[in-house]
């Protein structure tokens, strides 16, 4: 059943769409670009979550579709962008790695991630674009952490990673039990709500949430 | 069945009449959306008769590179045009060149512009010229990329295979490697067809000009054909767009008056719906700065490579 | 047959211009039209010679003496081809150099100059038709050594000398990695010569295939450019005298492809993958980085040997190609791919000699090759200034010229790697294209700063007012080449069957090009779908002429009285000085901000001022850009072995005494091996 779920044409479209907001997310130097970026990811993730309820039957992922589009489509960037307007923060990132760069090393990020799934034998090999654009997702989460400086960009990454590795849930064994999903979502949550308190006193404290900074914590 | 001759005057006509209209429609659009009333639609083809109907100055440091120029530029980019399927897939001359020579044919044409920026002895002419040149080399690397994912897509490089393979092919055509190459396709066109956030077609400060500054020496007659010659090649720039991605709707060459009347009909709208989408880049973005531009192209780059890899994961191997 | 009097009569020619510069070395003109004009006939007896071969059966004779010295010459179509590069190329740059040596009259030995002249194209020619590794070592070396002599012709000049120093050192190294590489065959095959490599190649085992590979790259690649064995070549060809670098330019780098494509297909079997991607990232790389340098450029000599580089590396991404389809067994795809390489090796051959000749004409009229100092020769300078500009719109492939037509070609050639069906290809020659379509885009830029500048607009400097036009010889020699440049455009179904016969005579396939109406010509695209890719250069050039006259006609058929003429436009402010131009430099920078990281400029600036720091009475600005390679690879490298062999200085002690006593020491350990029954 899976294979015919993601051989479709609207499947492929959507994780290739996903890809492109990861990108979007990878090519922007504007905080508000990257949360809304992020927020149509989720959006297209919940659409993905949907498609495959469809076709299997199962009512429980309609709940997880809803959920995701609900929470980390809605509520999240609204919560970000929040946080963004609270703590008045310079509306542009600053790079460790430039632009151009940064999208190069995404590329390589998805081409390693599909030489990788390769060489597991799944399924079919239908899926197995599911599960590249998972591992280029959860790769390209840890860089967009490891290379921008403010800290809603580590936020931004990790969420990101969160996506990445649902989708990989979700076109391995569609969709894990309700009570797990339900469980990992407030995990989510609560770890949202907590990483913006923690900048809101980062931003008190030192009046900037450039993590570079933290440097200067050392002795 | 029309015969071959016919086929491409018309061609040549439909082009010519239609590449000032287009402009007018973007102005308007443009206009509509900053809340003024922008001038007519026809404007730019009055602008042209006014021009052919003046005299030109000519700078005394000029050779006779800064008179061919235009008219090569424009040759160019019109042998360009009977490349492209407008109307219809298949091209009487489609055996002459593929879309690797489209792609070379404009540069020819660019090259002889550029060239003749630099005859006058201006420093907007240097500027422009260099400027042109620049953007034009951080477009190829995806747009060659682009091309590769649509060819090996289809088979072929031919136009008029590609449009007819992919008009035949249904929805089935808007697989998720085509609407990548079409966004990187995108990109590379607001790049090849001046406009925001690459250059400003309407600016007057010549720090901000690229093609403008190249062509600021021109007067006249010359400077309507330069301008015409622009306007063409933002034609079949939309056309390649718009046939390529979207391509039902166009005639094959056995079908007969009233296909064709539908052909182009429907290719009037693609082409005033791309050029509503981007009315709405350019409204909604600001000029970059230059040294920017790279980081635009990049993403070009990327969703083309990103159609690359996809197909290849997708096909298979 | 005739053919058989064919080859020793070029080399007849040859020799008799060699020795009629040596006679009439007093009499500069004579000397001049002697040496070159007997040159100019074996080039054209080569032209007649290589086509036979090409179309006939291959040419050997053998001219040993003994068994230990053999002197035999084979030439099959790859070599006839490679000959006829040659001749094509010494036709046009003798009948060039007559009216260019006028500029050394008096000054130098012409002498020496045609003597050195000859006996370096016969050395090339000799080692094209070489049939045995010594022979074919001895004249590699005599290519070698005549040419650091042509190099360092001008030798009063200290850069003269460090380039012939560079050069003669990276050749040689690059001669010791050949001799390793045919070592390994001589090993196996029992024999020197080239006829039995091909079976050593097939028992070999695999290691020493690869190391014969590797080996054969270096050495060759040092002599043909490749990154990053590149460094002598922006030395060396800006260095030597305008012909000679046409020469060095145009035909040796490519002779050193010629044995690459010898040692690769024939002798190796062209058998593992990897060797084919080897070839086709470093033909990659050497292509970017090639024009990277040029483009930053503003001595108009190092901008072409640069190109240069580029262009080799552009050949390379065809073999590279052709090398990957032949060892996954797809002959078809491999022909095209060589076909490809091929036509571009010709090309270049040809339109860079143009540049390089067009080169010496500015050299000779304004005496300087600086781009800054010139501006307006294409008034002074009418008709070198359209044959450079032929050249120019060649290299930078634009339609219909022939540089269009081999990078179109390439970039088919990589298209048909999707036939391979196998991912790691096809992404691999994908992002080669991408590469390669940039490389072509700062090619274009590269030489529309290089014509703009250096020809529109108003003179720049005293040099540039004073040129005057180049002679006549000079400009038949160019325009010999730039007629070939549009001919090689236009018409590919004269040239392509040619190509096809010497790409299958090592790659083994044939019928790969269909030729249809109007000159069109059509690749059959394999495996994906048999539609056909087609092309038709004639007719492209056909429509954009027909419009360009309908064009004209509309333009200047209301034009009855005279345009007005008048400044140019500044703003309103005076600008018809030269002051006011757009400089080289300015016109590459976007470039050089663009791949700042590459370049790592370094910028000087010194400014004097007197009553305030805001009023400037002078203003210093010196940019710099780094060789990258030669800074972080070869600097080191060279330090390092210079302060070890510093330390091995104790030996040199200056006495006889301890020179006597270590040949003492070396005679007595050989008796004692001898003692102890060494070898039998």
């Amino acid at each position: 059943m899976a294979e015919i779920v993601f051989g479709s044409n609207t499947m492929q479209l959507l994780i290739a769409l996903i890809l492109v907001s990861t990108f979007m997310i990878l090519g922007s130097t504007r905080l508000y670009s990257c949360v809304r970026a992020f927020g149509i990811q989720s959006f297209l993730l919940a659409c993905v979550a949907g498609v495959v309820a469809y076709s299997t039957g199962k009512d429980e992922i309609y709940i997880i579709a809803i959920l995701t589009l609900l929470f980390k489509s809605i509520v999240i960037p609204y919560f970000l962008l929040y946080l963004i307007r609270e703590i008045k923060v310079k509306r542009e990132i600053d790079l460790y790695v430039k632009i151009s760069p940064s999208l190069i090393i995404g590329g390589v990020l998805v081409v390693i991630s599909y030489y990788l799934i390769r060489s597991i034998n799944v399924i079919s090999e239908l899926s197995s674009f599911a599960l590249s654009a998972s591992m280029s997702l959860v790769s390209i989460g840890l860089f967009i952490m490891i290379s921008r400086k403010k800290a809603i960009m580590q936020m931004l990454g990790i969420l990101i990673m969160e996506n990445g590795l649902f989708l990989g849930a979700i076109s391995l064994t569609n969709g894990m039990p309700l009570l797990v999903e339900l469980g990992i979502f407030f995990d989510v949550l609560i770890a949202v709500l907590i990483m913006g308190i923690l900048i809101f006193r980062i931003n008190k404290t030192f009046e900037s949430v450039d993590t570079s900074m933290l440097k200067n914590l050392i002795g | 069945m029309i015969p071959a001759l016919l086929s491409v005057i018309l061609q040549i006509f439909i082009i010519l009449a239609l590449s000032p209209l287009l402009s007018g429609i973007i102005k308007k659009i443009k206009a509509f959306f900053q809340i003024r009333q922008g001038p007519s639609i026809f404007q730019p083809y009055y602008d042209i008769a006014k021009l052919l109907k003046k005299d030109s100055v000519i700078s005394q440091n000029v050779s006779w590179i800064f008179h061919a120029a235009p008219i090569i530029s424009f040759a160019a980019v019109m042998t360009a045009g009977l490349l492209i399927p407008i109307y219809i897939t298949q091209l009487p001359l489609g055996f002459a060149g593929d879309l690797i020579a489209v792609v070379y044919l404009f540069a020819l044409a660019r090259f002889f512009t550029a060239l003749a920026s630099l005859d006058a002895g201006s420093s907007f002419g240097g500027m422009g010229g260099s400027r042109e040149m620049f953007v034009a080399a951080m477009v190829e690397p995806a747009l060659m990329l682009s091309i590769f994912a649509v060819a090996l897509n289809v088979g072929s490089t031919n136009l008029s295979y590609i449009s007819q393979t992919l008009s035949g092919m249904g929805l089935d055509a808007l697989s998720p490697y085509q609407i990548l190459a079409f966004v990187a396709l995108f990109i590379i066109a607001i790049a090849e067809t001046g406009r925001i956030p690459v250059d400003n077609p309407s600016t007057h400060l010549e720090l901000t000009m690229i093609h403008e500054a190249m062509i600021l020496e021109y007067s006249g007659k010359q400077l309507a054909i330069v301008e015409l010659g622009a306007m063409v090649k933002q034609l079949l720039v939309y056309s390649l767009l718009a046939n390529i991605f979207f391509p039902w709707g166009i005639a094959s060459a056995e079908s007969g008056i009233a296909a064709l009347a539908i052909a182009l009909v429907v290719y009037i709208i693609k082409i005033v719906i791309i050029g509503l989408t981007m009315a709405v880049v350019e409204t909604s973005n600001a000029k970059w700065r230059l040294f920017r531009l790279p980081d635009l192209l990049s993403i070009s780059l990327m969703f083309s490579f990103l159609a690359l890899v996809s197909f290849i994961i997708v096909k298979g191997g | 047959m005739s053919v058989n009097y064919l080859f020793p009569g070029i080399i007849a020619f040859y020799l008799i211009g060699a020795a009629s510069a040596v006679i009439f070395n007093k009499k500069d003109a004579i000397c001049a039209y002697t040496s070159f004009t007997s040159a100019a006939i074996a080039a054209l007896l080569g032209i007649i010679f290589s086509i036979s071969v090409i179309f006939g059966d291959t040419f050997s004779f053998d001219l040993s003496t003994g068994s230990y010295l053999k002197f035999g010459f084979f030439i099959d179509r790859l070599s006839a081809f490679f000959i006829l590069v040659i001749s094509i190329s010494v036709f046009a740059v003798s009948i060039y150099s007559i009216g260019f040596v006028r500029e050394y009259f008096g000054k130098k030995n012409i002498g020496y100059l045609g003597f050195l002249y000859n006996i370096f194209i016969i050395s090339m020619i000799l080692v094209a038709s070489a049939d045995n590794a010594v022979m074919f070592l001895i004249v590699w070396e005599l290519m070698s050594v005549v040419s650091y002599f042509l190099v360092v012709y001008e030798h009063e000049k200290p850069e003269t000398r460090k380039a012939g120093f560079i050069y003669i050192v990276m050749t040689h190294i690059g001669t010791g990695f050949i001799m390793m590489s045919f070592l390994i065959f001589v090993g196996t095959s029992g024999s020197f010569s080239f006829g039995t490599f091909a079976e050593a190649g097939k028992t070999m085992t695999p290691l020493l295939k690869d190391l014969a590979f590797i080996f054969a790259l270096i050495g060759f690649g040092t002599k043909a450019g490749i990154v990053p064995l590149h460094i002598w070549l922006p030395y060396a060809h800006p260095e030597a005298p305008s012909n000679v670098s046409a020469l060095m330019s145009g035909v040796m780098i490519k002779i050193a492809i010629f044995m690459l494509i010898r040692v690769f297909f024939e002798f190796l079997g062209a058998s593992q993958a990897w060797w084919g991607y080897v070839v086709l990232v470093l033909g990659t790389l050497s292509a970017i980085l090639g024009i990277l340098y040029a483009v930053v450029e503003s001595d108009i000599k190092r901008m072409l040997a640069f190109s240069s580089i580029e262009n080799i590396g552009i050949i390379l991404i065809g073999i590279g190609a052709s090398m990957i389809f032949f060892a996954s067994g797809k002959t078809v795809l491999a022909s095209i791919a060589a076909i490809a390489a091929l036509y571009h090796l010709l090309n270049h051959s040809i339109f860079k000699g143009l540049l390089f000749m067009g080169a010496g004409s500015i050299l000779y009229s304004t005496h300087t090759k600086n781009i800054e100092e010139l501006g307006g020769l294409i008034k002074k300078m009418p008709k070198s200034a359209i044959l450079i500009l032929i050249g120019v719109l060649s290299i930078a492939a634009l339609p219909p010229f022939s540089g269009f037509m081999s990078e179109w070609l390439t970039f088919q050639s990589l298209l048909l790697g999707f036939n391979l069906n196998e991912s790691f290809p096809m992404i691999i020659l994908s992002i080669s294209a991408a590469i390669l379509a940039l490389t072509g885009a700062l090619a274009a830029y590269c030489f529309l700063k290089f014509f703009g500048i250096g020809f529109l607009a108003l003179p720049r400097s005293k040099h540039a007012e004073h040129a005057k036009e180049a002679n006549t010889p000079m400009l038949i020699g160019m325009g010999i080449f730039a007629t070939l440049s549009i001919l090689l455009g236009i018409l590919p179904f004269y040239v392509l069957p040619v190509l096809e016969r010497i790409a299958t005579s090592f790659t083994g396939n044939l019928d790969s090009f269909t030729f249809g109406n109007f000159a069109t010509f059509s690749i059959p695209s394999g495996a994906i779908s048999s539609e056909i890719i087609s092309l038709s250069t004639p007719v492209i050039l056909a429509i954009i002429v027909i419009f360009m006259l309908i064009l004209s006609m509309i333009l200047f058929l209301n034009n009855r009285k005279k345009q007005p003429v008048y400044e140019t436009w500044g703003c309103g402010q005076p600008v018809s000085t030269s002051r006011n131009e757009y400089t080289a430099t300015a016109f590459s920078k976007p470039v050089q901000v663009w791949f700042k990281n590459l370049y790592r400029p370094a910028r000087e600036t010194e400014a004097t001022y007197s009553t305030s720091p805001f009023l400037k009475e002078s203003f210093k600005f010196e940019s710099n850009i780094e060789q990258v390679i030669e800074q972080y690879l070869y600097e080191p490298v060279v330090d390092f072995v210079l302060t070890r062999s510093r330390k091995l200085l104790i030996i040199r002690t200056g006495s006889i005494h301890t020179y006597l006593s270590y040949i003492f020491g070396v005679l007595v350990i050989l008796f004692m091996y001898v003692i102890a029954g060494g070898s039998s």
